[in-house]
């Protein structure tokens, strides 16, 4: 009787012990994803920054339409979906703005800066992906039994997810 | 015109010298059971020299037919092409991989290399067996037979990552046990595809990245390539290449001594072309947005 208590124990601790490190590893991926997002959008803003430069030599007299970007803010989660948010449009219209200007467009240092660009939003994409995978797979142990035990006695709280619009869902498409 | 009647020509020597051993077979079977005497001897020796003779001439007919007409078709499908007929990709290379099962018997000819709209790739055919020894009586299982191919990729990553489709597990397309590997480790991946998770098995030494290179549109576009191919697949991918090996018991550009180099031969030698194109087109590898 007691190899029995003591086996139900040992398999009790044993899954414990699974769940537990289960729900630490995806905290640690959530958190490394978020700062992949992190690094992704300083790298988007210098790389906006250096094309919005460039199209300045040639946009000579829309200075006043030139876009400014938004710096990437790390200092909560809707902060970064925000300046992605921001990011994105300003990305739109700047692309845009190019559009007019066919010299511009075969400028290699423009065309270099587009494909770091394209590179970015893929970059940025999957860490966003990353993390909302992270998140619903931590959110749905917390809701699920028996890990939502496990998970009330480590004091964990649901995550939210990183938000991001239809247009930032589907990628900003970069076409050379 | 003479370019085939030589092929034929060295087509009909194989055929006589098949035809010539499983004369010399018969005959040596049919004198064991009817003298059981040392007399037989000369008759085994004579099937032996039969057997050398009908596997030289047709390698020599098979060889000649893979430089004449498929080295002929290859070039007019891509650029830079180099075949041989009698190399392979070493045991070591695809041991390195560790994306197969290694066995003991390992055999790789048919090394290809081109670029197809500029992205080179490699391919070869491989067969893998393992053989057991059990007493006096041995057994042998094939491991994996068919195509493996190497591509340049258009996305730079610096981890690991198989992916390994999840049907007929049985049939060999379970993760090669890892011995001393000099592969970082991986963890067992599922992405936000719940289709793409039950149809694929995903392994990879760094999340960001396979979600990087595992885009929704790539994934669609691997469970597409699956479908249309049949036997097993499993993807790797290792510095900054796209590896594919596909089970599908098939020796590829491989003509038959039973028959003359006709429609239906070119026709299989293309859809072996074609495979290789195929990947390029559906995965869009010739896409450079990103390097």
């Amino acid at each position: 009787m007691i190899f029995v208590i003591l086996g139900i124990l040992l398999m009790f601790l044993g899954s414990s012990i699974t769940m537990y490190n289960r729900f630490k590893s995806l905290d640690l991926q959530a958190e490394a994803a978020l700062s992949n997002i992190d690094v992704a959008l300083s790298k988007r803003y210098d790389t906006l920054s250096n094309m919005v430069e460039v199209v300045k030599g040639y946009a000579k007299h829309e200075k006043d339409v030139l876009v400014s970007i938004t710096k990437a803010r790390k200092d909560s989660l809707e902060g970064m979906s925000d300046a992605d948010e921001r990011q994105s449009s300003e990305m739109r219209q700047l692309l845009a703005l190019a559009e007019a200007y066919p010299d511009l467009k075969a400028d290699t240092n423009f065309l270099h800066l587009q494909k770091v660009i394209a590179d970015v939003e893929e970059h940025l994409q999957a860490a966003r992906r990353l993390y909302n995978q992270s998140v619903k797979e931590f959110n749905t142990g917390l809701q699920t039994f028996p890990s939502n035990i496990i998970g009330s006695m480590m004091n964990l709280v649901a995550k939210p997810f990183y938000k991001a619009d239809q247009q930032q869902k589907e990628n900003v498409q970069i076409s050379m | 015109m003479e370019q085939y009647s030589y092929l034929e020509q060295l087509r009909k020597k194989a055929l006589l010298s098949f035809v010539g051993m499983i004369i010399m077979v018969i005959i040596s079977i049919l004198s064991f059971f009817s003298y059981r005497s040392l007399a037989v001897i000369p008759f085994f020796i004579a099937t032996g020299i039969m057997l050398f003779v009908y596997s030289k001439f047709a390698n020599d007919y098979k060889t000649q037919v893979k430089y004449q007409i498929v080295k002929s078709m290859l070039d007019k499908e891509f650029d830079n092409i180099e075949f041989n007929a009698k190399e392979g990709f070493s045991r070591e290379f695809i041991k390195d991989t560790e994306l197969l099962s290694m066995g003991n018997i390992y055999a790789s000819n048919d090394l290809l290399s081109g670029d197809y709209h500029d992205v080179k790739f490699r391919q070869a055919d491989v067969h893998i067996q393992q053989r057991t020894q059990n007493g006096k009586s041995s057994s042998t299982v094939t491991l994996f037979k068919g195509r493996y191919m190497v591509y340049t990729f258009n996305k730079h990553f610096t981890g690991y990552m198989q992916i390994r489709s999840n049907e007929n597990r049985l049939f060999g397309n379970s993760r090669p046990l890892r011995f001393f590997s000099d592969r970082p480790e991986t963890n067992k991946l599922k992405l936000e595809n719940e289709v793409f998770n039950q149809r694929f098995n995903i392994y990879a030494s760094n999340e960001h990245e396979a979600f990087y290179i595992l885009t929704p549109h790539f994934m669609e576009k691997i469970m597409e390539l699956d479908d249309s191919l049949e036997g097993n697949l499993v993807l790797g991918f290792i510095d900054n290449q796209l590896h594919l090996a596909l089970y599908n018991n098939k020796d590829a550009f491989e003509p038959s001594i039973f028959r003359a180099i006709d429609d239906d031969y070119r026709q299989a030698v293309q859809n072996d072309i074609n495979l290789i194109k195929m990947v390029i087109d559906e995965l869009t590898l010739d896409v450079s947005l990103y390097k």
